[in-house]
This record gives structure tokens, sequence and C-alpha cells, in this order.
């Protein structure tokens, strides 16, 4: 994939923006979103612990979001 | 603009907080659906993770998680987990047959590793909340601190939540015989430091868009900045004919050496999609630094229910990357009197690729909480023959193989 470059987030992130003037969802439709398996990690523990796994053994890191750390992982 | 007139009306009290999903590392807050009667919530796991031939892992992690009021909560973490085994060293697997050693091409190790971390999430403006995460991780020879602040807003009806975040780790490093000087052979007994240190600030900007009533796209970009000690202080690489491949008597290994600073990015993309009862869950994240290093994951985990207690949820992921700019399999006897700038011989800095296919199970037991477990398998593979793989070691191939499994059990209720 090629180098994507801030100018492409931005492209992606207004589209995002404009498109949802588009499908607003109301309140009341929100049920089955409101479910706890439609959250964006719904098993915490699970993606912590798939972290430690392949921070380890991968040069990638990161993505999700800030804070938690590193290891001397060998 | 045409607003849609649904008939269907539920409950407003109970959907209105939980579909603004933010993009923290910890929970988003949800209001418990029969009225926020528990205040407290537990997360259990505690996994068991062996790899073929070389190391094992026993980890457990505990969360348990304080609703402070309507707009507020805390978690404290805690984690354990024990390695053993062996792990490449980055020395090449054929040694001389003359008796001339390159150095083990496994070490055995062991180590144990103790985690803490609190997370404190509110809202404290309409709309908008705040998260703060710190955390201290401590083994032999590493320990690591880091801090880490979220803001998040709602849009449009919180169809849309912008999220902006810092982070920042400080690592030490102060491995038992201390540290050598990069690319130094190992014969060499002078020791540079006792003690190294790194830190790394990392700014996050995301956004999570709800499309329709059963889909979500959430967007997120971090960007980092390391500095510091980023060498791996138990790695080496061995010195080989140039001619042959074979390793030469008087040459000795040398020692990993890795630039001190690191510019990386990682833009992280994942779509939930609702099927009836049934969840599928996509993501892709492209990762890029000043490495060399470009990487693609993609993760699908697709969760069915059966009746209303059990779960199945399939699993695959697949990870690919190229190989850092100063990765190098083998050193040349020549190239010692002309040492490059960098060079590892780390197998996590070669081209590589990772597959895995995971199945997890739920059940929701008649006493509460959920019970999960998981298995997974994992097969990583890497390039053989890179460019500087000579005669012997380019044939046998350099790469080191790994097949693992996993499994994880897990436990949350709220009380």
């Amino acid at each position: 994939m090629r180098y994507v470059g801030p100018t492409g987030l931005l492209l992606l992130l207004s589209c995002l923006l404009a498109g949802c003037s588009l499908s607003q969802v109301q309140p009341w439709e929100k049920g089955e979103l409101a479910k706890d398996e439609m959250q964006l990690t719904p098993d915490k523990n699970e993606d912590f612990l798939d972290g430690h796994i392949y921070s380890s053994r991968e040069a990638a890191m990161g993505g999700k979001g800030v804070g938690g750390g590193g290891c001397g992982c060998n | 603009m045409q607003l849609k007139k649904d008939k269907q009306h539920t409950t407003v009290a109970t959907v209105l907080s939980a579909a603004t999903c933010s993009l923290l590392m910890a929970a988003p807050m949800t209001e418990a659906a029969d009225g926020a009667t528990d205040n407290w919530r537990m997360d259990a796991g505690a996994m068991h993770y062996t790899e073929d031939d070389r190391i094992t892992v026993n980890e457990a992690v505990v969360r348990l998680k304080r609703q402070l009021d309507e707009d507020s909560s805390v978690s404290f973490r805690t984690t354990y987990d024990s390695v053993s085994g062996a792990s490449p060293t980055g020395a090449v697997e054929l040694q001389s047959v003359s008796g001339a050693s390159g150095g083990a091409y496994l070490a055995d190790f062991e180590t144990t590793r103790i985690g803490v971390g609190v997370d404190y999430e509110t809202a404290f403006v309409r709309q908008t909340r705040l998260s703060l995460t710190l955390d201290h991780s401590s083994q032999d020879g590493y320990s690591s601190s880091a801090i880490g602040g979220t803001l998040s807003r709602d849009f449009n009806q919180r169809n849309t939540t912008l999220v902006a975040g810092v982070g920042y780790s400080d690592d030490i490093i102060d491995p038992e015989g201390g540290i050598h000087y990069g690319l130094d052979a190992t014969t060499t007994t002078t020791v540079r430091t006792m003690e190294d240190e790194k830190d790394q600030f990392d700014l996050q900007l995301g956004v999570t868009q709800v499309l329709t009533r059963t889909r979500l796209l959430q967007v997120n970009f971090v960007t980092s900045r390391a500095r510091g000690y980023m060498s791996n202080p138990y790695k080496v690489i061995s010195v080989v004919n140039e001619v042959d491949g074979s390793i030469l008597p008087g040459y000795s290994q040398h020692y990993d050496k890795r630039p001190r600073e690191r510019d990386s990015n990682a833009l992280y993309t994942q779509l939930n999609q609702g099927f009836g009862d049934a969840v599928g869950y996509l993501s892709y994240r492209y990762f890029w630094d000043d490495w060399g290093i470009k990487a693609h994951t993609v993760d699908l985990r697709y969760r069915h229910p059966f009746g209303e207690r059990l779960y199945v949820q399939p699993h695959v992921r697949y990870y690919q990357q190229s190989a850092a700019d100063f990765y190098r399999s083998m050193l040349t006897n020549t190239e010692v009197l002309n040492l490059p700038e960098y060079a590892s011989a780390d197998y996590r800095m070669a081209e590589l690729n990772t597959t895995t296919f995971g199945l997890k199970l739920g059940y929701h037991p008649g006493f509460g909480g959920e019970l999960n477990a998981r298995f997974e398998v994992i097969r990583q593979e890497g390039e053989e023959r890179p460019d500087d793989a000579i005669g012997i070691q380019r044939d046998n191939g350099v790469f080191p193989e790994l097949d693992a499994k996993m499994v994880h059990i897990g436990y949350s209720f709220n009380f």
C-alpha cells in the first residue's frame, strides 16, 4: 500500500464527517449499537494479551490508542 | 437531508450513551441496561502461550473497575507474566564443524514481569470525555512507565466522536552484565554502561463514526517519536566467511546496534457490523517508520451467538512487514574492517509474516458474568534468503520459523 500521508488522512476524515450528515442515526435507533459486543474493544484483556504476543514478535506497534508502556520482550 | 422517521422506539436511556464509542484503550463508558445498580466490574484472564522449541509464556491479568458516579470511573489493572525457554540470538544456525564457535543460535532465558495500571475516565462537559491512564511494569533488566490522556468529543447527535490523545513512556534498560558498545565483538569485555534509557512520545487523532444502525467505523492515527536505547542487549550478529558462509576461526560475533531515534506512524481502521444478533469486526492497520519498516495487519473476527447464553467467535489475522534498513542476517569477514553504522540480525527486524487462526467461545452462566475461552494457532515465516545471506547459511535459510499455540481463559462479571 502506498504512503497515505496527512493529506489523505484529512480527506478521509472530512469525507466521514460530511458523510455522517447523510445517515443520521437517531438516538432511539441505537439499540443494536448499545450492545456490549458492538464496542470497538469488547474484550480488553484479549486485546491486551494479544498485544503482548505480537509486539514481542513483530516490529509494528500501536495504532489503537496511547498509553500502555513497553516491555523488554525477547 | 432526509431524517429517518423510524417507528421503532426503544428506551432512550438505554441507548444514548453506549453508541458513542471512544478510541480509548480503557473501556468506553456504558450505563448498565438495568439502571446501573452494579458499581464494580472485574475482568480476569489467564493465558498460556507456547512456541515449538522456543519459549513458553504464562500470563495473568486482572482488571477491577469502579463506577464512581454516572459520569466517572476508575480501573485498576495488574498483570503477571512469566517467560522461559529459548530465543533466537541472531547468530547463524550453522556453526563451524572445526570447533570455532560463531555463538549459540538459541539462548535460554527466564524472566518474570509484573505490571500495574490505573485508568480514570470522566465526562466533564456535555458530550466531552477525558481519560487518563498510568502504567508501570518491571522485570529483570527492564522497566517501563507510561502516562496517557485522551479527550473525546461527540458531534452529530453522538454519531461522530473525535478523539485527541497524548502519551509518554519512559523505559529503563539495565541488563545483568551491562550494555556493550553496539557492533563491538562479543569477545570484548568493555561495557559501555550498566543502564540506558528510552523514551517515547505519542500523539493520537481519531474519529469514530456511526454509519448505520448496525455499522460503526473507527479511523485512528498515532504518530510516535522514540529516542534512546533501542538495540537489544542480548542479540548478536555472526561473522561468516564471505566466500562460503562458514564460521571462521578468529572471528567473533558482534553486538546488535540500532539507531537511537525512531519515528513511526500507525493508521488503524476498524469496522463493526451487526448481522442480527451476530457481529463482525474487520480491522486494518498500516504501520510505517523511519527504520524502513512498513507493515500491514488485517484482522477479522465474527461473533455468532447460539441461543441466549453461548457465542462462538472465529478469528483470523494476517500480518506482514518489510525488513528494517539495517537488518543484516550476517556480517562478512571483510566487513568487520569497515562495519556498517547499524546492524541487527534480530529476526523481528526482518521481512516476515504472521498468520493466526483462532476460535473463542463465550458463555453466560446462570450465576452471572461471562466465561470465555480462546484458542489460537500462530505461524510466523520470514525471508529465508535475504540478499546478504551467503553460502551454506543461504542454503540453510536464515529465518527462525515460529509455530505457536495459545490458550486464554477469561471471566468477567459485574457486582
